[in-house]
């Protein structure tokens, strides 16, 4: 029996799949009457949805755009979702930068929570880095993403999950910094996040070497999380090939950081100390960051000169 | 029959122009008010709930007289074959119909089941005769085939009389009215004409005739039996001719056949339409036993394949519309692969498929356990180099096309009751279990034991990290221990990296070059095939 692609695909498209108790949704796009009702707000259209949570585009009482993220049926039942999310508005309400999304309200809606929050238009960074980017417009990015860390970093926090799909854009191109569902306190400890060692604060791909072993939480993890996504951007790819968890967690403790071409070489001091394996050789926060970043072009850390020769590129 | 006029307030007049889209499908359960104390509250009954699918079409394209006919023809297929049989009508619209068949409480031989399946069955004849007619007029062949899909289930709800009295009109409301209606979305989805529940086939006595089967998950992650109804089965002494059953199954096939070909192109929307990804999992031709692991977008479950062998085990990972990762494209191409390798040391993959927003595998089960378990206890050295024969047979069967196995471990390896081993949990099935998801948060890191120097290092991988892994497996088989140990995962990847192949123990001594030859550091120092390191072993008479 040979997969036909062609079904696959179809399949894929398939929106018939009602939920139980509810019927097949057929009415046309424009019809929002099988969005949840959310008082206050009129829900235009789901734009996101992730493990625990959906967002929503929607409109307020004087019709401006806000993401609406509402919490999955049944998590909030889960004393640990629940404080995630509380999290999730607690912390950005408390912290005023630029860069950091813009949190409005909390909600209850039937019994489960809700986050009315600033609506970013421009979808997350990992649509752009899909192919390689300028080397001056990796900067900006990495300087505004460097910006809302330090003010969270200095207000005593660690993202702990800093990733290309949580730096989202304004329609204007400005990064925003978001979700804040796995932040913890400085003081704390990364195992408490999971109650395990071995277990993963943040994503494979991202998640600094001490993320998965018992260890207080440090902003440096952040830092290098931002260090892959600054490659990635340089390069069009992560800096670690590994195809699974196992091979992710490996390469990050054990592999050298790659090379990066001669055109951005530049930037290698930059990299090295962002992804540095062990956290005290590593730059200790944003701060730090954002002060290598603007080192005059003499200091040990040269950005590459703009308009450097880089084949791709928007 | 008389059509009650508080329904007829609820539908459009016929010769009005059709209705809006929005009017269709939505969830109405009836008046809840008008329950009535006195009767039963839960009632034990069979409920049908049938829809003629693309009926808006065909309406927008009639003119307004053959509209009025055409909509009246559709209530009265759909409302007499429920009468006939004694059903009840809960609730009506123009293109669906939900409908209630019960016996008195102190009925002997209950047959509301019979019946419930014999109206399903008798409303998709119907169907096809009006699908057959419509299709004669000029201006309908280019559009899409009115078919007819319907969920029957036997089970407990809330059945009461209609407040205003209306003669053969309930209010139902409850778990088995929402199974009946999808079912019918099962049917539509797995392009049968009618679904079951296995139950409800069961109580029926025989009647209906037995086509697919399958398993719907529920989002309690419960799972019912499902059957595909393709025909009716005659009395005992029935005095029917046997081409009327013909007939009918002949009907239930063609309406089955229109189905599959009208979903095949048409109805794409905007992805603003789509609705939250279902919360239940369809899987055809399995009858879920249960879940036996879960993790990441992958569940795992016991299954049996309804064809008296020995249950298999399904794996089934949820793809989502805006799942753009090249995980998903990786998926496919394995895919296709995977059914390629047909070999005694590899599990065996019985099916895989794209089933409605799932991808799923089924493979072999063992109940014998993996190599790990087996490891608890000492290995023989016979023993050892057979299992290390047999691996490698299995690896060379991955590698050539072109599958890198890149998580070799014993617990990867399966045991057969007549001592043979094969290896799983690779590619796609590996995939299944263990794809990165980039969602994040939550994943568990193994312990790298078996990981070769080159995926520590972040180099390409290739087969040969493979033979490495089996270089330290060969190490623990033969003296029961792994060669590397550290206190830190870093340390443990440094020794992969660093440190000397360790030395076997004395008596495994003539094996030391063939180990050395798989744990090579350096991959060209390697076995550069998993042939290789065969014919290597068969030289040394072993």
């Amino acid at each position: 029996m040979t997969p036909s692609l062609a079904l696959h695909q179809d399949l894929l498209l398939d929106h018939r799949r009602p939920r139980r108790g509810h019927t097949v949704d057929r009415r046309p796009p424009t019809d929002n009457s099988h969005l949840p009702r959310v008082a206050g707000y009129h829900l235009l259209h789901k734009v996101g949805e992730g493990r625990l949570a959906r967002v929503y585009l929607a409109q307020d009482i004087d019709g401006a755009e806000v993401a609406l993220k509402m919490l999955r049926p049944g998590h909030s039942g889960n004393a640990g979702r629940a404080t995630a999310f509380a999290r999730e508005f607690a912390i950005p309400a408390a912290i005023h930068n630029h860069h950091v999304v813009k949190v409005f309200e909390q909600l209850a809606v039937g019994g489960e929570s809700a986050i009315a929050m600033e609506y970013l238009g421009g979808g997350h960074l990992g649509h752009r880095i899909a192919r390689q980017l300028a080397p001056d417009a990796a900067v900006t990015f990495l300087r505004q993403a460097a910006t809302a860390l330090e003010a969270l970093h200095r207000q005593g926090f660690a993202h702990g999950d800093v990733k290309p799909a949580n730096l989202m854009l304004r329609s204007n191109g400005e990064l925003v910094l978001v979700d804040f569902g796995t932040a913890r306190p400085l003081a704390g400890s990364w195992t408490e996040a999971t109650e395990a060692a071995g277990v993963v604060v943040g994503t494979p791909r991202y998640a600094a070497p001490e993320q998965s072993r018992p260890g207080p939480v440090v902003a440096a993890s952040d830092v290098y999380s931002l260090g892959v996504v600054f490659f990635e951007m340089l390069r069009g790819r992560p800096p670690f090939p590994g195809q699974s968890v196992l091979e992710l967690h490996s390469q990050h403790l054990m592999a050298p950081v790659p090379r990066l071409p001669e055109a951005l070489a530049g930037f290698q001091p930059l990299v090295d100390a962002m992804l540095a394996k062990q956290v005290d050789h590593r730059l200790p926060d944003a701060q730090a960051v954002l002060r290598q970043i603007d080192l005059p072009a003499d200091a040990p850390v040269h950005p590459a000169p703009a308009g450097a020769t880089v084949s791709a590129g928007d | 029959m008389p059509f009650e006029e508080a329904e007829l307030r609820n539908e459009f007049a016929p010769t009005q122009a059709p209705p809006a889209m929005s009017d269709f499908g939505v969830s109405a359960l009836g008046p809840r008010e008008s329950r009535n104390s006195e009767w039963p509250t839960a009632t034990v009954a069979t409920f049908l709930y049938a829809r003629l699918h693309n009926f808006a079409a065909a309406c927008q394209a009639m003119s307004a007289t053959e509209l009025t006919a055409f909509v009246n023809e559709v209530r009265h297929i759909l409302s007499d074959a429920v009468v006939k049989l004694g059903g009840e009508i809960a609730q009506r619209r123009p293109d669906s119909i939900l409908a209630v068949f019960s016996n008195p409480p102190d009925a002997k031989k209950p047959d509301h089941a019979q019946r419930g399946l014999h109206a399903a069955i008798l409303a998709v004849h119907e169907a096809v005769e009006l699908a057959n007619r419509v299709s004669t007029l000029p201006h309908m062949a280019v559009l899409p085939p009115l078919t007819l899909a319907v969920g029957v289930h036997l089970g407990t709800a809330e059945v009461t009389p209609r407040a205003n009295g209306a003669k053969g009109m309930v209010t139902a409301v409850g778990e088995a009215v929402e199974l009946a209606r999808l079912l019918e979305v099962t049917a539509t989805d797995l392009h049968w004409s009618i679904a079951t529940s296995a139950a409800t086939s069961l109580a029926a006595a025989g009647r209906a005739e037995k086509g697919r089967i399958g398993s719907l998950g529920l989002p309690d992650e419960s799972f019912i039996d499902i059957v595909e109804v393709t025909g009716l089965v005659p009395r005992k002494g029935s005095q029917t001719p046997p081409k009327v059953y013909e007939l009918l199954r002949n009907s239930i096939a063609a309406n089955q056949q229109w189905r599959k070909r009208s979903t095949g192109g048409a109805s794409v929307t905007s992805p603003a339409a789509v609705v939250h990804p279902g919360s239940h999992l369809l899987v055809e031709g399995y009858r879920v036993l249960r879940k036996i692991g879960e993790g990441g977008m992958a569940s795992i479950f016991l299954a049996d394949a309804g064809d008296g062998g020995p249950p298999q085990v399904l794996k089934v990972v949820r793809m989502d519309a805006n799942d753009k990762s090249d995980g998903l494209q990786r998926f496919i191409q394995e895919f296709a692969l995977l059914e390629q390798v047909s070999h005694p040391n590899v599990a065996r993959i019985f099916r895989q498929d794209f089933s409605l927003g799932h991808a799923y595998i089924a493979m072999e089960f063992f109940p014998s356990g993996d190599l790990a378990t087996r490891l608890r206890r000492p290995l023989d050295a016979r023993t050892a180099v057979n299992y290390l024969k047999q691996t490698a047979a299995g690896l060379g069967a991955i590698h050539a096309v072109g599958i890198v196995h890149r998580d070799l471990k014993p617990d990867n390896l399966m045991l057969r009751q007549d001592g043979s081993l094969a290896l799983a949990d690779f590619g796609v099935a590996k995939q299944v279990s263990m794809l990165i998801t980039d969602t994040g948060d939550g994943d568990i890191v193994g312990t790298p034991y078996y990981l070769s120097p080159e995926q520590a290092m972040g180099h390409t991988v290739d087969a040969r990290c493979d033979i490495y892994s089996l270089g330290v497996m060969t190490y623990e088989m033969l003296t029961g221990q792994k060669p590397y140990h550290a206190t830190t995962a870093q340390d443990l990847l440094s020794k992969h990296v660093h440190d000397p192949v360790p030395v076997l123990p004395a008596p495994h001594q003539h094996l030391q070059p063939v180990l050395a030859r798989m744990m090579a550091k350096d991959r060209d120092q390697r076995y550069q095939s998993a042939q290789a390191l065969l014919d290597d072993l068969r030289e040394r008479g072993l």
